[in-house]
Formats: C-alpha cells, structure tokens, sequence
C-alpha cells in the first residue's frame, strides 16, 4: 500500500509532460481505455452516491488503477461490496490491477467509485468529470452522465 | 454476464448460506423445537409519516424487511431497486406483500429522510427508524448485523450492514432470508406462489 501511494505521488510529482515524453509511458496511456462511465442520479437528501465505468487494457503489460476524483464530491474513493463472515461491507480497494486484455466493469452491487460529500445534487441528463489515475497511463478524464433509477440496474 | 456480476452473485450465495446457517440454528434453539419459521421477536419503531409500528402492525400480509441506510452508495439503492421491480412484477399480488427498508443510521435517518429517498423507487415501500435501542433490538430481533465505521481521514462514518432481505409470512412467522438480486424473476414466482399457498387466510 505505501508503496504505491509513494509510485502515485512520484507520478503526480514528476507531472504529465515527464510521461507524455517516455515512449513506454506513452504506449501504457493508448492502452487504458475507460468507457460507459455513469453516476446514479442524488436520492432525497443523500449526500453520497455512486459512480461506475468500465475501463480495458488493450496493451501488452498490467496496469493498476491507483485513485479516482470528481470535482462533484468531496471525496471519492474505488471501492467494493464484499461479504465476510456472512455481512455485506464496503471495503476500500487502494490499487486494482488490469491484466493485457482484460475488461474490468464497475456495476451496482460490486465495484464502485462511492461519492461522499456531493458538492450539489446530481440530477438526470448533467454529465460530472470523473478522473481516473493509473500507474502506467497516467490520469485519464471521462464524462460520467447521470443516470436515473431506471437506468441505474 | 460480467465478471463483476459473477462475483456478486457468488457472494450473495454465500452470504444468504451463511444467514440461512444462522437461522437455522436459530430454529432449532427455539424452546418448542419443531418450528421451522419461529415467530418475529417483537420490536417497535416508528414509518415514515412517524407511525408506530411493531411486529404485528403487518399480520395479515406478508413482510419482506431489508437493513440499511440512506447514505449507503451502492447496495441499499440497488437493492430498493430491486424491491421495486419485485413489486412491480407482482402486480395486484403486491397488497399481500410489504417490504420495508429499517434504516440502521438512525441519527441521520429521521422518517422525513426515509420518505424523501424511498418515493425515489415506489411509494409503497416503508421506511422505519427508531432509537438506537430499537434499532438495536430490532436488528437482533432478525439476526441481522450493523456497525458504524469512521471513514479513514474524514469527520464522517459509514455503516456495514447485513444486505440480505427477511421475509416474515402474514402469520408474522419469520420464513427465511435471501438476497434480491436482478434474476427476480425465479423469487417473484417463488413469493406469489408461497403468498396463494400458504396464507389462505389472508384471502378474502
């Protein structure tokens, strides 16, 4: 964990121009591709909500998704529904690994980004910016659209 | 279906494995010793427009419960969703049946919250809170589970809780729990077959 919190910073620390200039740093960002990014519209008063997308590696080498941000909340963090001994628990996922070839797909009831401190109410048919940073390919910035219940399956 | 969607699904087996374990046990503990679907141990909490409610407000249908609560960002409002598809599916079969969202954040979640958030999915759904100590008593009352947990660097919390549904018959004698998930329909068939079969009574 501290270890690529530290990688993260060196990232960030050594900025985007640095990895837009390194040739296998540049092949790493082709590879991430993240799609079908959405948020579930706010509900009542709730503050918090949750973002999903899908995101796949068409590269040769693994990547690690390493954090997430929206300038909609407060905070937002990867997280998962896990079930131990028997109970359901949100349990924060501090790095996820991409395989070549593999699609990873955030849904409903597993995966998700959970959004707390919602700066206003996200209502149907607004788009918020979700970024997305990995290790290898750096930050990557979608559209995610709000979506209401009934395209919240 | 995606991976993703595979291991949920694998985890909600287990988990409704797992609940199922305990309510067996449960049963078997229980002084009589031949009841399979012991009575709902009584409790008493308050709805969303500030009625009280108890075990026995809802004799005469049959009562699905799911614990939770409003800032939950994930689990809860996907599984009200499902509530209300189950609903849905009923069709004029959904008067027998009220499925009831118990908030295990009390502090936060007054009857005016639940009832903002819940019109969201349908407005039969009801929602109820209490004290502590009713929250408490009503989720030991079912077996179910909740804790709060400070969220890491933030002045806020979040709850773990139990995501299984539990469903009471119109006789007010628990039946088992299970998790709602989106193949509904094998449940919808399931709950409007046990709900004709099982509850004549409640026919009228």
């Amino acid at each position: 964990m501290y270890r690529t919190v530290l990688a993260a910073t060196c990232i960030i620390l050594t900025g985007g121009a640095a990895l837009a200039a390194d040739a296998p740093a540049a092949d790493a960002r082709a590879a991430i591709v993240v799609t079908h990014a959405w948020v579930r519209a706010s509900l009542g008063q709730s503050p918090t909500t949750a973002a999903y997308l899908r995101i796949e590696n068409r590269g040769a080498t693994e990547d690690r998704l390493l954090a997430v941000a929206t300038p909609a909340a407060a905070t937002a963090h990867l997280h998962e529904s896990v079930a131990k001994d028997g109970i359901m628990r949100m349990q924060a996922v501090n790095s996820l690994g991409i395989k070549p070839g593999q699609s990873i797909e955030l849904a409903p009831g597993g995966l998700h980004i959970m959004m707390m401190g919602l700066k206003s109410p996200l209502k149907v048919g607004q788009t918020i910016p979700v970024k997305v940073r990995f290790e290898g390919a750096g930050e990557i910035e979608v559209d995610a659209e709000v979506r209401g219940l009934d395209d919240a399956r | 279906m995606s991976r993703t969607a595979k291991t949920f699904a694998a985890v909600l087996i287990v988990t409704m494995a797992v609940i199922a374990g305990v309510f067996l046990r449960h049963a078997v503990e229980e002084p009589r010793g031949v009841s399979v679907s012991p009575a709902v141990k009584p409790f008493s909490l308050t709805d969303q427009s500030g009625r009280p409610v108890t075990e026995a407000s809802y004799r005469g249908r049959w009562l699905l419960l799911f614990f939770g609560f409003i800032r939950c960002p994930d689990v809860c409002p996907t599984s009200m969703l499902y509530a209300a598809d189950l609903l849905k599916a009923l069709g004029a079969e959904a008067r027998n049946l009220q499925i009831a969202f118990v908030t295990v954040d009390p502090e936060r979640d007054t009857p005016a919250v639940l009832r903002d958030y819940l019109a969201n999915f349908d407005p039969r759904l009801a929602g109820l809170t209490g004290s502590p100590e009713q929250i408490s008593a009503v989720t030991k009352a079912f077996g179910a589970y909740y804790a709060k947990r400070a969220l890491e660097g933030l002045d806020d919390y979040t709850m773990d809780h139990s995501t299984a549904f539990y469903l009471v018959n119109a006789d007010g004698k628990f039946q088992r729990a299970f998790a709602l998930n989106d193949d509904s329909d094998g449940l919808t068939d399931e709950l409007r077959a046990a709900m004709s079969a099982a509850s004549p009574a409640q026919k009228e």
